[in-house]
């Protein structure tokens, strides 16, 4: 074993699983050797799973920082890992993959992340894409580039202002975390192998509190040698640890691709997903024939039909996956469901007082919230949808909704908000606001179809037949409607649902409309805007 | 008909504004914060414009990004952080001119009030067979020139990727006028290491000739107001033209070197006219990089005065489109282009044809769209003769 051991307490443990010392890891110890943080400030524990020899040979001449090899016998990667934080010496854990190329500001940009946070943050460190996604013959790769930019996109979404970290962000590859906070949730789970047990530690970590966060400066690349055959094998894998996450988890479950793949798919993947059940020699041959049509398409450049086929082969993997560990499609439907979600209200009016975001983020601490419906007084903005298996919603996700899609309908709000305390004569005059009008989103078309400027209502003819609807623009004049009605609201040509409205008043403004459009439309076809 | 045409901030429009006597209406730009989000149509009303017949027109016309960045403002009063300018990739601006000496003094002159970032000025001059162009760049301090004796303008964009010192090189068009912003924007669109090339957002400068508005109503460079990101995954790389034209784009320089300079059998100067910018696009996406399209970096392009011109110039789109085309079977293998061509052919084109052709003259002139049709069946054979011409200019004599 070679001991670098300095007396002076490192701030981070680095731990390395490799199986059988590779020579990727070569470079990945190497690259810890060119860090901006000085190298008595870390140490580095690969851990092996055959012999030491074998790491020994990879280790390059001159390391700077304290090195020590460990060897952990047994199948899976968290095992070494597990092994290794129990040998580390800092408050600081960092998992590195051992075919990861880091870049010199990778350990000082998790340890800068965590200075920033409150204690119990896990930092995910930055991959980026490599910019070449040849094949063998020079041309590009599409499996190669699809992938490259499935990981990036994960990425992109992590870095939003508005992301809900889910378990499902915690990757191994290049993740940091405080070591007392990682031995209180018990590491890494051994039954979760040979995928998803960074999505399982994630679980019980949300669980415990943890705060997630993204860290672009710590950066490391990764040479990612996924292959089909490699790919569609990892598929199979996840179909079986979902099942299983499946049972140990209920609260994940409309999170898991078995969830959503259950019910959304469409009917050729349904039969492939049956013929998977009933007869998976046949399936196998199926897919078997598809492999090689794969590379026919990508020949011929026929990217639509790729894409289609490539689907097809990962639906069929994963399903083959989790049938081998279910007992039926009655099995399978159990996993499927999934207790209710906890959803409440939250009323924005709130804001426009004194300390009004301290006030909303502190209740949404304490409520803990996985999902919420956005108000001004009693009128329905939008939501933050429950999202299973991610952190709670917090001020931070409100305020960056607030900024985006969720400014638009708290404008309206308010507006509408001023135009109840009106009178009917000050209503026509704001009638003409072109804001408000353009907001409305109101499509109003007689029966007839008479276009209004641009607005259609639809009336049905049972109940309104001879309105006086007077077209251009003196439509935005008062509406002058002697009858109770029914209007079709429809936004972007979808249909949004019937409103009703009392033949109390016979003037309304469309203003006054809008409001009842509002106020009384059913909160999830509102939402489905 | 002219029409005016006028660029305002929103709710700081003066009440009325006096306009000449010979336009009937206006064109408004209608920022918020300074950045333009609405394009709109505004009747005059006794030869002045008025605030209100623009709000009138916003309530029509707006697109909700325009409604939603209002309401951005007014709840959330500044804008999220900006990066700091020195942050971004430096850049180098490259124009691309020949013989339009009074086109490249106003473009220059609009370079010229760019805040000073570092920025480089290339002007790349294009064969030109006179000595204005030279002219009117000496007097410009400081605004590189660069000599070619070859024509052709995707040699030029090649030369000046070529020659320019900053990370990426901004091209815009010699007869277009940048806004202040124009370079900042392009520059902010790189921030994603995947991004190798944006496009802007392109209006008209004037609409003073019936030739002008013609081209507006044929499609114009206008693609609106929200921000876009191009991707293969979305956007069928053939489909290339969708992500913006040459006028306004803004490409990384090791863009070339990836997958290949532009091709110079393509765009003006050759016999294929245009399609050079679209094609290149094409092998970017095609290689799975990302186009940005971004409707802060805006210019104004001063569109072809005369109908003999205007009608060269939408005969050139069809042979540059087809050309491109023929170029990806050829020698990307893209065999969908076929596919396309002929859906194109049969969906949009010979059915616009004979529509325009019927509701002559109220339709747009069908004598453009057969224009371009010609140019279309004249693009293939276009492509072949210009790609041996310039494999007999490589050739060392």
């Amino acid at each position: 074993m070679i001991d670098h051991t300095t007396a002076v307490q490192p701030v981070l443990s680095v731990v390395i699983p490799t199986r059988n010392a590779p020579p990727s890891l070569t470079t990945t110890l190497a690259g810890l050797a060119r860090q901006t943080l000085p190298p008595d400030r870390y140490e580095v524990l690969v851990v092996g799973g055959v012999d030491e020899e074998a790491i020994e040979r990879c280790v390059p001449a001159g390391l700077p920082y304290s090195l020590r090899i460990l060897v952990k016998r047994g199948p899976g990667a968290s095992r070494r890992r597990n092994f290794g934080a129990e040998h580390a010496r800092a408050d600081l854990l960092v998992f590195l993959d051992d075919d990861m190329g880091p870049e010199p500001g990778l350990l000082e940009g998790h340890v800068r992340a965590h200075a920033a946070g409150s204690g119990r943050r896990v930092v995910m460190g930055y991959l980026p894409p490599p910019l070449d996604v040849s094949g063998a013959g020079g041309q590009v790769d599409w499996l190669k580039a699809e992938l490259r930019d499935w990981w990036e996109d994960g990425f992109v979404a992590m870095t939003q202002p508005g992301h809900r970290f889910s378990y499902s962000d915690v990757l191994s590859g290049n993740l940091s975390l405080p070591t007392a906070l990682f031995q209180e949730v018990g590491g890494f789970d051994l039954d979760y192998y040979p995928c998803r047990d960074d999505f399982e530690l994630g679980v019980r970590l949300l669980q415990a509190g943890a705060q997630l966060h993204m860290c672009q400066d710590a950066r490391s690349w990764h040479h990612d040698k996924t292959d089909l055959p490699r790919l569609l094998a990892r598929k199979t894998d996840e179909g079986r640890i979902d099942v299983q996450l499946a049972r140990q988890y209920p609260h994940l479950r409309p999170a898991l691709l078995i969830s959503k793949q259950y019910r959304e798919l469409n009917i050729s993947s349904r039969a492939l997903r049956f013929v998977a059940r009933s007869s998976p020699a046949t399936a196998d041959f199926l897919a078997g024939l598809l492999t090689p049509l794969l590379a026919l398409c990508e020949r011929l450049r026929l990217r639509g039909t790729w894409r289609r086929l490539l689907g097809g082969l990962l639906v069929h993997a994963y399903w083959r996956g989790v049938l081998n560990v279910t007992t039926g499609w009655d099995d399978v439907h159990d996993l499927t469901t999934a207790p209710a979600p906890s959803l409440a209200s939250i009323d924005l009016a709130e804001l426009e007082k004194v300390d009004g975001m301290r006030q909303v983020a502190k209740d949404l601490q304490c409520r803990k919230l996985e999902g919420v419906r956005l108000t001004w007084h009693d009128i329905p903005l939008g939501r933050l949808p429950p999202q299973a298996g991610a952190e709670p919603v917090g001020d931070r996700h409100i305020a960056a909704w607030l900024a985006e899609e969720g400014a638009l309908p708290l404008m309206r709000a308010r507006n509408l908000g001023k135009l109840l305390a009106l009178s009917a004569a000050d209503i026509s005059e704001i009638a003409h606001d072109p804001f408000l009008l353009a907001c409305a989103d109101l499509q109003v078309c007689p029966q007839v179809r008479r276009k209004v400027d641009e607005r259609q209502v639809a009336f049905r003819p049972e109940v309104v037949w001879n309105i006086d609807l007077e077209c251009g623009r003196q439509a935005l004049e008062p509406l002058c409607i002697p009858h109770a009605m029914l209007v079709r609201v429809r936004h972007n040509n979808q249909e949004l649902g019937w409103l009703s409205l009392p033949a109390e008043e016979c003037t309304r403004t469309l203003g006054r409309v809008l409001y009842a459009l509002l106020a009384q439309l059913d909160h999830a076809a509102f939402i489905a805007r | 008909m002219p029409i005016a045409i006028f660029d305002f901030e929103y709710r700081k429009m003066p009440p009325a504004v006096p306009v000449p006597a010979h336009y009937t209406a206006a064109q408004v730009l209608v920022r918020v914060d300074g950045h333009p989000a609405a394009w709109v149509h505004v009747p005059l009303l006794d030869g002045r414009l008025m605030a209100s017949a623009v709000e009138e027109a916003l309530a029509t016309q707006a697109p909700c990004e325009f409604w939603q960045s209002v309401a951005r403002q007014d709840i959330i009063p500044c804008d999220a952080a900006e990066p700091d300018v020195h942050l971004l990739p430096s850049a180098t601006v490259a124009v691309c001119t020949r013989d339009r000496a009074e086109d490249l003094q106003r473009c220059l002159e609009s370079l010229r009030q760019m805040p000073d970032e570092g920025q480089e000025i290339l002007v790349v001059d294009s064969a030109s067979r006179t000595g204005a162009t030279r002219a009117v760049v000496t007097s410009f301090p400081g605004i590189r020139y660069l000599r070619l004796e070859r024509a052709g303008l995707n040699v030029a964009r090649n030369a000046a990727l070529a020659a320019a010192s900053g990370e990426i090189v901004a091209f815009i068009d010699d007869d277009a006028v940048a806004d202040p912003q124009w370079l900042r924007a392009h520059r902010r669109a790189f921030s994603h290491p995947l991004t190798m090339a944006s496009t802007g957002l392109t209006l008209p400068l004037e609409l003073e000739t019936p030739a002008q508005e013609q081209f507006e109503a044929y499609g114009g460079f206008c693609r609106g107001f929200r921000p876009r990101t191009f991707r293969c995954q979305d956007l069928h790389p053939l489909q290339a033209a969708i992500t913006g034209a040459g006028v306004n784009m803004a490409v990384r320089r090791t863009a070339a070197d990836l997958v290949g300079p532009f091709d110079a059998a393509l765009d003006a100067g050759t016999p294929t006219l245009s399609g050079g910018e679209a094609e290149f696009m094409a092998r970017l996406l095609a290689s799975y990089f990302q186009i940005e399209y971004v409707p802060r970096a805006l210019n104004w392009h001063r569109h072809r005065r005369t109908e003999a011109e205007l009608r060269r110039i939408i005969y050139g789109y069809g042979v540059g489109i087809y050309a491109f085309w023929t170029r990806q079977v050829w020698r990307e293998r893209e065999l969908g282009a076929a596919y396309l061509a002929a859906n194109w052919l049969l969906g949009d084109q010979l059915p616009q044809l004979v529509s325009s052709w019927v509701r002559r003259p109220a339709e747009l002139d069908w004598q453009l769209r057969l224009d371009e049709l010609r140019g279309c069946l004249a693009g293939p054979l276009a492509y072949l003769r210009s790609a041996r011409a310039a494999e007999q200019e490589r050739r060392p004599v």
